[in-house]
């Protein structure tokens, strides 16, 4: 098997009850196609971040020290980001080596090409999808960046009909939408077949990216 | 980090439910440590090893081994990872702090139980565990925290064990152990013995199987186990074959040679 590596930003082990079921780990991947206002992970996005390269194996021999406590609770790792969507195959590879008693979830925009979201549905117990706002000007707004492949790949999902599959996380995005645009979205979701939905609001923490993007878009 | 003492709490748990299952003895005592928790320390990822040989040996020996699903429901989504919006009953206030900035200084804002990845200016200020790790030729800094926490000199101070006893993984070690030749000579030699035995071939049994196994100060192998296996015909002949190979250069610390934990994961294909 070719082996290939994949940046990677943080290791967080002994997460209880917070990315999914279960005792997890969280491994956060280096960067994202969006560019959000309130991003709680923007050192994610910047390329001199403190990362380090590793392979599959590399990351399972660091992770493998909790096994007993995935298999026992359900649990496993929780790729988050940054996006992990664009790594697909590293995923892939990863859950070759560690089988399907861990549970593999991911932590997704859903922007990414469909063919990545193709191979992550094989090897993904769980998605949990943050579609900001299904509205198109609103997402710009918010993440500089279409939402077009969203809705796609939303569609795709339920096409395959892997909607139970997905926890979908409905934000309020102070200052973006309110709750008539969150309730939009969540009948059309609704009417797509999802059914596991997690509303919440976004905290307020400004990412200096996003301003200076904001600012060179607006000139 | 009242955090971390809970988490401390709820891996407990687990660790004694998993002995109960398995009729495993398992003494444990209340935690005295009074000063900041990061919800694991070398007192319980030592518990955590004991239990994972004597599971590795109950296996060996044939006995029946129930983990999956023990502690189901024990820990769900939901009870901390986010706090109720006052203001609106039907929301909740993202209050998950995924993962700030590496800290550069051991404090409050170091998260409970963290592995963290960094460069090699921050991986080598005090109060860290520093590693190089240079396989595949990359230079590879990591900072540990939240397990085995130490400095270079007192890697060998661990209070579980003496240095003897401990078992490093290949993260820690400043020299990797390595099969005469390298890895590239192992996946050689692997492929050169491996045999597939009549009955694997008749059942048309393929797969991977993963390995663990320690390698000594002398560099031998020991304590060679399977940490994932495929198949009963295939465990066999990956154990077998992991104990039959020739003795490895040893890993070592500060010019000290130690053993090292190594994972292995063996494919088995049959030809087209």
């Amino acid at each position: 098997m070719e082996s290939m590596s994949a940046r990677i930003k943080t290791i967080a082990r002994h997460r209880i009850a917070i990315d999914g079921d279960g005792v997890t780990t969280l491994v956060v991947f280096q960067g994202c196609p969006l560019c959000c206002r309130y991003c709680i992970n923007s050192h994610t996005l910047t390329p001199e971040a403190k990362t380090s390269d590793l392979t599959p194996l590399e990351l399972y021999e660091i992770v493998k020290i909790d096994s007993l406590y995935f298999t026992a609770t359900g649990g496993g790792i929780t790729f988050g980001g940054g996006e992990p969507g664009l790594h697909p195959e590293f995923i892939r590879q990863f859950r070759e080596l560690c089988g399907s008693e861990w549970k593999i979830r991911l932590e997704t925009s859903l922007n990414i090409p469909q063919r990545n979201l193709s191979i992550l549905s094989d090897c993904t117990d769980q998605f949990i999808i943050d579609i900001k706002d299904l509205d198109p000007a609103i997402y710009k707004a918010y993440t500089l960046t279409d939402n077009h492949q969203v809705r796609d790949n939303l569609m795709a999902i339920a096409d395959a009909g892997l909607c139970g599959k997905c926890v979908i996380r409905l934000p309020l995005i102070p200052g973006f939408n309110c709750e008539d645009n969150r309730n939009r979205s969540r009948k059309w979701l609704e009417d797509l077949g999802f059914v596991n939905f997690d509303p919440f609001q976004y905290k307020i923490k400004e990412n200096r990216l996003w301003h200076e993007a904001n600012r060179h878009v607006k000139s | 980090m009242a955090r971390g003492k809970q988490t401390c709490k709820i891996l407990k748990d687990i660790r004694r439910k998993i002995a109960e299952a398995n009729d495993i003895e398992f003494i444990t005592s209340e935690c005295q440590f009074k000063g900041d928790c990061l919800g694991t320390c070398p007192k319980c990822e030592a518990e955590l090893r004991y239990l994972n040989d004597q599971l590795s040996l109950r296996h060996a020996a044939g006995k029946a081994v129930v983990i999956a699903g023990l502690s189901v429901g024990l820990v769900s989504l939901g009870s901390c990872a986010t706090k109720v919006d006052n203001t609106s009953p039907d929301s909740k206030v993202e209050d998950i702090e995924q993962c700030d900035e590496l800290p550069t200084e051991p404090g409050e804002d170091w998260e409970m139980g963290e592995v963290v990845i960094c460069d090699e200016d921050t991986a080598n200020s005090d109060n860290e565990d520093t590693i190089l790790n240079e396989s595949n030729g990359r230079v590879t800094p990591i900072l540990v925290m939240g397990e085995d926490v130490f400095d270079e000199d007192s890697r060998f101070s661990d209070n579980e064990c003496s240095a003897e006893d401990k078992i490093y993984s290949m993260a820690m070690v400043d020299v990797c152990p390595e099969f005469p030749g390298g890895t590239q000579a192992m996946y050689k030699w692997l492929k050169n013995n491996l045999k597939y035995s009549q009955e694997a071939v008749a059942d048309s049994v393929e797969g991977k199987v993963i390995v663990e196994f320690v390698i000594n100060e002398n560099g031998k192998i020991e304590n060679s186990h399977i940490l994932r296996g495929k198949h009963p015909f295939l465990d066999k002949e990956a154990i077998r074959l992991v104990r039959m190979m020739p003795q490895w250069t040893p890993g070592e610390i500060n010019g000290k040679k130690v053993k090292v934990s190594y994972t292995l994961p063996v494919t088995f294909k049959l030809p087209k």
